[in-house]
């Protein structure tokens, strides 16, 4: 049996994948990133490959496919493809019926068109501004002084909404800081927060051409209740994906190297 | 009549030796403490450094012409090196060396290089020393020092007819800059003092049309801000940087255009050059550039100015009665002020040229339509946008200029040449306001993935002949002319000529793509986005979103701006890079 990998490099967390032949995976982990990039490549590829019996290192794999932020650091890869490429392909080999995703990575938002064959249709990103990001989030739960779950569960509770106006993360942490200090109800401003995100990922959702169902990959896919807001602005359903949607642009990834390294053989 | 009247060169120079003297003694005082705190064993350092990157590329190049098969060479001596990125290094602001195009091509480039810099000490001898003074005066002429750059950069990957055709519209438009820049200088009060030259020069901002002076032929109509900011930023992309600063540091918040951002801070600055008998000044295309006319008000009080402001509606023929009074003020005002007559002869004489010249730019459109297009890039809409609104027919050379590079065009699209050979994959147009100028980007596109940008939104205006002889209706049709010009589509164009438009020029082009510029500071554009993404989805059209700052690249750089452009051709155009070198590069490697 050959396998074939797919490393995503990003710039909070470092995600690997490997295939089989047949496209079954067989290996994944997910892990934080490094300051040096090179490095948190080889610590996930290290890990992926001692969950396949029989695979030693990296140069057992027959193929393996370098992507994310620090794609070019991926040394041994064999290729670099760009995330949103690998984002579309992971989504669409998990549920081809999905045709556009809003990927919220630590430092970056897109909005992602696929098309038929897992290509990309055509995208939108905003990598200018911390807003609506990972990192928003992590400022929004340090001043909640909570973690990521436990403010996504904080605000699935709430009643009413407090909107939040400013779209900065900077803006926006201290608003949220005079919000808590007036008083206000956690869980209402916690649903503002949502809310807030949500309305910057309607603008990448209709970049994507998004119609009916859309899909959340990247890390903030597990948040609940950005899910629940997205849902309320954009009027559109969110797909749940079977496979873990942080892992979407390695699995694309591992997917491109098995077509990839199969066609080579051929 | 010879184009420029002689007798302006020859006019008096009144030269204040005194005030002169002054300046060269700050000036030496400046290059003194220069000198002084220059780190001379680090300078040397840097020398001896520089010397040993020449010998490692020097011996770098010499291993890959020798690892060459025989085809391969004859290859490299025929078509010239395909590799362009080598042309760059870290920290240089400069291609390192200039490109080498095959024998012939690199003969015809040195030609054209030499002709070049004849053509500037020609026509800087003509008056050389308020020329030389401008210089230590003005920072912003130094820049011009670094014209040669320009022709590189905008003719870098161009070989055969596509060269030639090239070289000679950056030469017509240098030796316009270059006449220009000698009279500048002369009639500047702070250097050549020419009274008399001052007198018959009549200055206009970017939005009037220069044809109006054609109706004056004893007089020189100047473009005020032409030479201080707009040219200058695209020859040198640090340019406007201290502009910028100067008037931000004044308090004008920092997301305002760079465009009219650059004017005010030239005002705040000192940078533009004083004189003239009179300015024409024109109703802007937003707040900011409306901004930037009452700065050169307050600044200039001593020149008397009449605001050509009649409402632009783009195409409402209601409001031409009120147009043509307006000019017909306009005219009335320069008659006033400068002693000067209306020529109608002349008017129409350089209105038929004009007419000529259009007829021309169409015939480019007409092949650039066909699978063969010919004059493409940067340097050939910078051309159209300068012929169209700064030289506007009243050069009698222009016209020649028109008529050779036709003969070679159509040359050239008999024998179905490609302008950047084996590089021409995918047509594009651009559309929004255009940032390829500023950032040499078109050239890039072609060179590094075979994008060819076959027309840009403002070349498309106005293409209308003017009328050439019924006095009322050249009045009107100066009105609509001035009713498109540059910035005038995005501004005022509307729904129909902003949106629905494009989806005709994209059947007309035949497009694979459409680079959109999105200009963070214009909200213009802004407003129509989701239409131009929605339709353009309906209608299977691609749209490529370039997110940039004019002629700043401290907001957006100009590698994030070829970022987007790669992510979008690999992955919705799956394109491979026909030159990888090109791929990714850091901006300090080049202006
Ligand atoms: S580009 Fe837009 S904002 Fe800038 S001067 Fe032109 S119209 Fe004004």
């Amino acid at each position: 049996m050959k396998y074939f990998g797919g490393c995503d490099v990003g710039s909070t967390y470092t995600k690997a994948v490997i295939l089989d032949e047949n496209g079954k995976m067989v290996a994944n982990t997910t892990m934080k990133s490094k300051i040096n990039a090179e490095e948190s490549a080889r610590l996930a590829m290290a890990e992926v490959i001692s969950q396949v019996p029989g695979l030693k290192s990296e140069r057992d794999l027959a193929y393996l496919i370098g992507t994310g932020y620090g794609r070019n650091k991926v040394a041994f890869a064999d290729e670099n493809i760009s995330e949103i490429s690998c984002h579309a392909m992971g989504v669409h080999v998990t549920n081809p019926s999905v045709k556009a995703i809003i990927d919220i990575g630590g430092q970056d938002v897109k909005g992602i068109a696929i098309d038929t064959d897992g290509t990309v249709k055509n995208f939108a990103m905003n990598d200018k501004c911390a807003a609506g990001t990972g990192r928003f989030y992590e400022a929004m739960a340090r001043s909640f002084e909570m973690t990521l779950p436990e403010f996504s569960k904080l605000s699935l509770t709430a009643k009413n909404v407090i909107p939040i106006t400013a779209q900065c993360t900077v803006f926006a942490e201290s608003e949220v800081i005079t919000l808590v200090g007036e008083g206000k109800p956690m869980d209402e401003i916690a649903a503002g927060i949502q809310m807030a995100v949500a309305k910057r990922c309607f603008v990448m959702a209709k970049k994507a051409g998004a119609t009916d169902s859309i899909t959340l990959s990247g890390g903030c896919a597990k948040n609940e209740g950005l899910k629940a807001a997205i849902e309320q602005v954009l009027k559109l359903k969110v797909v749940e994906l079977s496979v873990d949607p942080q892992l979407m642009g390695a699995l694309g990834a591992a997917e491109f190297a098995r077509q990839k390294g199969l066609a080579k053989k051929a | 009549m010879k184009y420029i009247d002689p007798k302006f060169f020859r006019m008096k120079d009144q030269i204040d030796w005194k005030a002169q003297g002054e300046n060269m003694k700050e000036i030496g005082g400046i290059v003194a403490s220069l000198l002084k705190e220059t780190d001379w064993k680090a300078y040397g350092k840097g020398l001896i450094d520089d010397w040993k990157r020449f010998g490692k590329r020097a011996s770098y190049e010499a291993g890959l012409l020798k690892n060459m098969s025989k085809e391969e060479f004859l290859d490299f001596l025929k078509n010239g090196e395909k590799q362009l990125g080598k042309l760059y290094a870290n920290g240089k602001m400069a291609t390192v060396r200039r490109e080498w195009r095959g024998i012939k091509d690199t003969g015809v480039d040195f030609y054209e290089w030499a002709r070049m810099w004849g053509m500037l000490l020609a026509t800087f001898s003509k008056d050389l020393v308020p020329a030389l003074m401008g210089a230590v005066h003005y920072r912003w002429m130094i820049s011009y020092f670094c014209c040669h750059s320009f022709m590189d950069k905008n003719t870098q990957g161009l070989r055969g007819t596509a060269l030639r055709m090239h070289h000679e519209l950056i030469y017509a438009i240098f030796h316009y800059v270059a006449e220009n820049l000698v009279l500048l200088m002369k009639a500047d009060k702070k250097v050549g003092n020419s009274v008399d030259l001052s007198k018959k020069v009549v200055l206009f901002d970017e939005m009037t049309m220069s044809q109006i002076m054609a109706g004056f032929p004893d007089l020189i109509g100047i473009p005020y801000q032409l030479m201080p900011v707009f040219l200058l930023s695209e020859i040198d992309q640090l340019a406007c940087m201290p502009y910028i600063d100067a008037v931000e540091a004044y308090g004008l918040p920092a997301d305002t255009c760079p465009v009219p951002t650059s004017e005010c801070g030239s005002v705040v600055i000192d940078a533009l050059p004083h004189m003239g008998a009179c300015f024409i000044s024109s109703s802007m295309p937003c707040d900011g550039s409306v901004m930037a006319s009452s700065y050169v008000d307050r600044r200039f009080k001593d020149l008397p100015i009449y605001h050509l402001a009649f409402p632009v509606r783009y195409e409402d023929e209601t409001l031409m009665d009120a147009a043509v009074k307006d000019v017909k003020g306009c005219i009335r005002f320069i008659e006033e002020h400068t002693g000067a007559k209306w020529n109608w002869e002349a008017y129409f004489t350089a209105m038929k040229r004009f007419n000529e010249e259009t007829k021309y730019e169409l015939q480019k459109w007409e092949v650039n339509q066909t699978p063969y297009p010919q004059l493409i890039g940067p340097c050939y809409e910078l051309f159209r946008k300068w012929n169209y609104e700064m030289d506007g027919g009243l050069d009698p050379r222009i016209i020649q200029t028109f008529k050779k590079v036709d003969k070679m065009m159509m040359k050239a699209y008999e024998r179905k040449e490609e302008a950047w050979r084996g590089k021409m994959k995918y047509r594009a147009i651009v559309w929004s306001i255009p940032a390829h100028y500023y950032a040499n980007f078109s050239n890039w596109f072609a060179n590094c993935w075979g994008v060819d940008i076959l027309v840009e939104m403002e070349s498309l205006n106005f293409t209308k002949p003017l009328e050439t002889e019924d006095p009322e209706e050249a009045l009107r049709d100066l009105s609509r002319l001035y009713e498109r010009m540059v910035m005038r589509r995005h501004t005022n164009g509307g729904y129909d000529h902003v949106v629905t438009e494009l989806w005709r020029q994209c059947e007309a082009w035949h497009v694979d793509f459409v680079l959109m510029y999105q200009h963070v500071a214009c909200k213009n554009m802004a407003t129509v986005q989701g239409l131009f993404e929605d339709q353009a989805r309906e209608r299977g059209i691609k749209l490529l979103w370039v997110t940039h700052d004019l002629m700043d690249p401290r907001t957006v750089s100009r590698k994030d701006m070829r970022a987007a452009a790669n992510e979008f051709m690999r992955t919705v155009m799956r394109a491979e890079p026909v030159d990888p070198s090109l791929v990714d590069f850091e901006d300090d490697t080049t202006w």
